[in-house]
């Protein structure tokens, strides 16, 4: 019987790791992902959980130890943020092309200098192109079933998942959530079977030179598991939906019926948005909501089907994209991911790209009422728009 | 257990991307290489030959020896420097040391001292005279050596290590031929010699002193009567220097002076002499008649650049006070009441370079000096005396004909040193009696002496090893081992392979000179030239580079990232199932110990 408990998203991560009988654990404390790893230092202690702890001196360190106990077939997890997420950018690398099923944790933070300890999201969709899976979470129950689901996923297409939560609002903010108990989790998530390990009896060479020869291949083999970890995506998601009764797809849409305006978010600002949806709904606005769960593989197809405005007219005018991250130079990176899905589409609705709550700014129902009516009240988008910037 | 692993698997040919794996992964079993396909080359421990041990002819491992003698293994250095030079004392001191021109070191501070160094391994020696065992069984064969001097000696000595008995017939009162009565004993001590002649006695050889092998007949006995004879009776004729009146009382030849100094009866030659000639004889002569109280003039043809003595012998010739006329050329020896009582010279100025490259000197019209003398000393150079040699031996540029290893066209008579063409040093004399000593052996063996001495020979035409040879005609291990598992290269080290960030630029420790006044006082015959102290001697023996040759200086045992060197009693070894081939401990190798070789594909 699954119990529920008043946890924050932190610790919602570590039972989601205990229930994934994760068997080897590789982490580098940083806030605000610490507790994450203290947990599972306890647990590990007490025998509650059989995996091998690994103390390291870095990241970097954590990331290669993962990676080596995955290539020899154990299931392994890391969590960091920010700043420890860039130092193991080299290994993210290795992890993926190395197709070897670890599972991460990120929680978001802002990118130094200015130091800063609060809630962005630059620091993971940097590594957007490393080759991992991301997703990105809303609230701490999705952060534990998210792990559960994560391990599922990355063993059946042989790639890396990061799972990504915001700092503080999610990492330290204590909610409700139902944690399954072992056997229920054992039925979603069987033990891991690698296809190649390190076996000193059948010895063979991991990782060796790859020259011109063999390496595009390799990348193209690599892009069809991504391609395939969108379809078995959604068998995982049902599949999970069916034993524990909540249902996470790549997106969902609110108000999918009669929307014109669209708020797009990710991660915790959603829960805001959907207050924000509610008033305006209140006030007879249009309004709706398109949460973003997953960054790779992009569901280009999903979000073409979602606001494509395909065979019923131009009905979605607009979509309000929240960036709470920034690409110097380019603007905000879900608005990109988002224009670049929708180029060509006919009846493609305008995007139109905000900045918001840069560095842990709060978030709240106004500042992103005041990004709908910036949408509503311009014909076509020019720059990206910084909300609540001080003038 | 480990499979032993013959011959590589075939290999995989992926033909499309579906026989792919999905992640970079042999899909063969890599039980031939642990470490995977990363490596494709691998370090090997290499020994090669100094660059000072194949400048100096007798391959005198001058290596192994210094690397003994600074960890205080000083039996060990002795067996290691003798087993190719039988000399180290006296060659310490006389040896002109084509070593120090091929040391390495040169480029980093200076060249090492060698000689000292050399000098000092001798005479810690000393007194204690350890014969040198033979390193194979009694023959029962006799070996007749004419001749005491180094040629003869060195055959007589390696030839008595391999098993053979060997008998030396000296004309002379005292064993050592050129060393004793051609080389002052300020420059090389005669107990320094008398101790090297008791320790080749105690070896079994039987010197015969007084015994001249005066002519022809004699040498067909001999050759009847042993199984090899050796002929090495050097150049002891005086070559004349060609003035007039050169036959008269009051000249004579300067090697005579030596000889007779030596033998401890110097000739009355007055107070005042001229010493005729610019070599070794002609310094060491004029040197020699300073400290029997003469007034010296040495009058050389050239200038001090074509002089052939050594540069540090004409120095030291300069502070004893013996004037030296450059450009000056006997014409007349002036006579009065029948004796020479001075010369007439002329002024020389040099010409066009002769065959010998030097420029030829030429006289200058009207400038005519006359010199007084009690004595004129004449040191223009030696011949053979080819009165041995019988009539039906073919005599070639005044010398006996040899080939292979000496050999005459007699098939048991073999010749070397001074007495054939060749170099004329002390050192190319005991290379000669080494060679010969082997060919002797070969002989007796009935084996191909020119295979056996290029096989024994650096690079097949360097200096002929001793140690090469019993290796390979009695598999006797004598080499100095550095570390185990060593790949022993025919190749000679050059600087650029030496790893200088280990080492820093500093100077020989050069040995010091007794003072003048001493060296002419009252025990003239003194040695000149003092010993490295202690201290001076052990920075000397740090400063070699020990090129291509393992120290244990632990470097790769340091630097190897992957931890896949083991340290072992005596050396190192590689734990291939570690190391990634990736080169770091032969490029840290400060001596080039390590080469990288490729990865083999067949076991």
């Amino acid at each position: 019987m699954s119990v529920t408990e008043v946890i924050m998203g932190n610790h919602a991560a570590s039972e989601g790791v205990r229930l994934a009988r994760t068997q080897v654990i590789a982490a580098y404390p940083i806030t605000p992902q610490t507790q994450i790893v203290e947990k599972l230092s306890e647990m590990c202690a007490r025998g509650e959980l059989p995996a091998r702890f690994i103390k390291v001196e870095s990241e970097h360190s954590a990331m290669a130890c993962c990676l080596a106990a995955s290539q020899a077939g154990a299931r392994a997890f890391t969590a960091t943020s920010s700043q420890g997420l860039a130092l193991m950018h080299e290994l993210l690398f290795w992890t993926a092309y190395g197709r070897l099923p670890v599972v991460m944790a990120n929680v978001n933070r802002a990118m130094a200098p200015g130091w800063n300890i609060w809630n962005d999201q630059t620091d993971s969709l940097a590594q957007r192109d490393t080759g991992w899976i991301q997703i990105y979470c809303e609230t701490n129950q999705e952060v534990l079933d998210t792990v559960l689901m994560a391990f599922r996923l990355a063993e059946t297409v042989d790639l890396p998942v990061m799972l990504v939560y915001d700092a503080f609002i999610l990492s330290h903010t204590y909610e409700p959530v139902e944690i399954p108990d072992q056997k229920e989790a054992d039925r979603f998530l069987p033990s891991r079977k690698a296809k190649f390990k390190i076996d000193t009896s059948a010895p063979r060479a991991f990782n060796p030179l790859v020259g011109a020869e063999h390496y595009m291949e390799f990348r193209h083999i690599m892009e069809q598991a991504h391609e395939e970890a969108k379809r078995a995506y959604k068998d995982i998601a049902r599949d999970f939906s069916k034993k524990f009764h909540r249902s996470y797809d790549v997106m969902e849409l609110v108000h999918a019926d009669d929307s014109e305006i669209i708020i797009v978010t990710s991660g915790s600002i959603t829960s805001t948005a959907r207050v924000a949806i509610r008033e305006l709904r209140e006030k007879g606005e249009k309004a709706g909501l398109l949460k973003m769960r997953m960054l790779r593989p992009f569901p280009t197809e999903m979000l073409r089907e979602a606001v494509g405005n395909s065979g019923a007219g131009k009905r979605i005018t607009k979509l309000a994209v929240l960036d709470r991250d920034i690409s110097h130079g380019a603007g905000g990176i879900w608005a990109q991911e988002i224009k670049a899905a929708l180029a060509g589409v006919p009846n493609a609705p305008q995007v139109f790209p905000f900045h918001i709550g840069l560095g842990g700014r709060d978030v709240t129902t106004e500042s992103i009422i005041e990004a709908y009516d910036y949408a509503k009240q311009h014909e076509r988008p020019e720059r990206a728009v910084w909300i609540g910037l001080k003038k | 257990m480990k499979k032993e692993i013959k011959k590589l698997p075939e290999p995989i040919v992926f033909k499309s991307e579906r026989d792919m794996p999905h992640c970079p992964v042999s899909m063969a079993s890599m039980e031939w290489n642990e470490t995977g396909s990363w490596r494709y080359m691998r370090p090997r421990y290499v020994e090669r030959s100094p660059a000072c041990q194949n400048s100096c002819p007798t391959g005198n491992d001058i290596e192994a020896w210094i690397r003994l003698l600074a960890l205080g293994r000083l039996n060990e250095a002795w067996e290691a420097a003798t087993l190719e030079n039988p000399f180290p004392a006296i060659m310490g001191r006389v040896c002109f040391h084509p070593c120090m021109t091929g040391c390495n070191r040169r480029e980093l501070g200076g060249t090492v001292n060698i000689g000292a160094l050399e000098r000092a391994l001798g005479d810690a020696m000393g007194a204690k005279l350890p014969p040198a065992a033979p390193f194979l069984k009694p023959s029962g064969k006799k070996i007749a050596v004419v001749g005491s001097g180094p040629a003869g000696l060195a055959c007589a000595y390696h030839a008595a290590r391999m098993g053979h008995r060997v008998t030396v017939f000296e004309r002379a009162q005292k064993a050592g031929g050129m060393l004793r009565y051609g080389i002052p004993a300020y420059r090389l001590p005669h107990d320094v010699l008398d101790r090297e002649m008791e320790r080749l006695a105690a070896m079994g050889i039987e010197l015969h002193t007084g015994k001249p092998v005066a002519n022809a007949s004699h040498m067909q006995t001999l050759r009847q009567d042993y199984t090899a004879v050796f002929l090495a009776t050097g150049a002891h004729r005086a070559k004349t220097a060609g003035f007039e009146s050169e036959k008269s009382p009051g000249v004579m030849a300067g090697l005579e002076l030596l000889r007779q100094t030596a033998a401890g009866k110097p000739p009355q030659i007055g107070k005042s002499v001229l010493v005729i000639g610019g070599d070794d004889t002609a310094v060491d002569t004029a040197r020699t008649a300073r400290r029997l109280g003469c007034e010296v003039t040495l009058i050389y043809r050239r200038t001090r650049a074509e002089m052939p003595a050594f540069e540090s012998e004409v120095r030291a010739a300069e502070q004893e006070g013996i004037k030296i006329e450059y450009l000056m050329a006997p014409s007349r020896a002036v006579i009065k009441g029948g004796r020479a009582i001075g010369l007439e010279c002329v002024r020389t100025k040099l010409g066009a370079p002769d065959e010998s490259g030097r420029r030829r000197p030429e006289p200058v019209k009207d400038s005519e000096v006359a010199f007084e003398s009690d004595t004129i000393l004449t040191a223009v150079g030696e011949e053979i005396d080819t009165s041995i040699i019988p009539s039906s031996l073919a005599i070639e540029r005044g010398a006996i004909k040899t080939g292979v290893g000496g050999r005459t066209e007699w098939h048991n008579v073999f010749a070397g040193g001074d007495f054939t063409i060749g170099p004329r040093t002390v050192v190319d004399a005991l290379a000669a009696g080494k060679r010969s000593a082997i060919a002797i052996d070969c002989m007796i063996r009935e084996e191909d002496a020119a295979a056996a001495l290029e096989s024994a020979s650096i690079c097949g035409n360097g200096p002929v090893l001793m140690s090469r040879y019993i290796e390979k005609v009695a598999g006797i291990e004598r080499r100095v081992a550095t570390t185990s598992n060593t790949c022993i290269q025919d190749r000679v080290t050059v600087f650029g392979e030496i790893n200088t960030a280990y080492f820093t630029s500093s100077e020989p420790e050069c040995a010091q000179l007794r003072e003048v006044s001493e060296r002419l006082g009252k025990d003239s015959f003194i040695e000149v030239t003092l010993p490295l102290s202690d201290a001076a001697r052990d920075r000397e023996l740090r400063r070699c580079f020990h090129c291509g040759r393992c120290t244990e200086c632990d470097n790769c045992y340091i630097y190897c990232p992957d931890i896949a060197i083991a340290k072992k009693v005596g050396g190192f070894e590689f734990d291939m199932n570690f190391c990634k081939g990736c080169g770091v401990c032969s490029k840290e190798c400060p001596r080039s110990a390590i080469e990288m070789i490729p990865e083999p594909t067949e076991f």
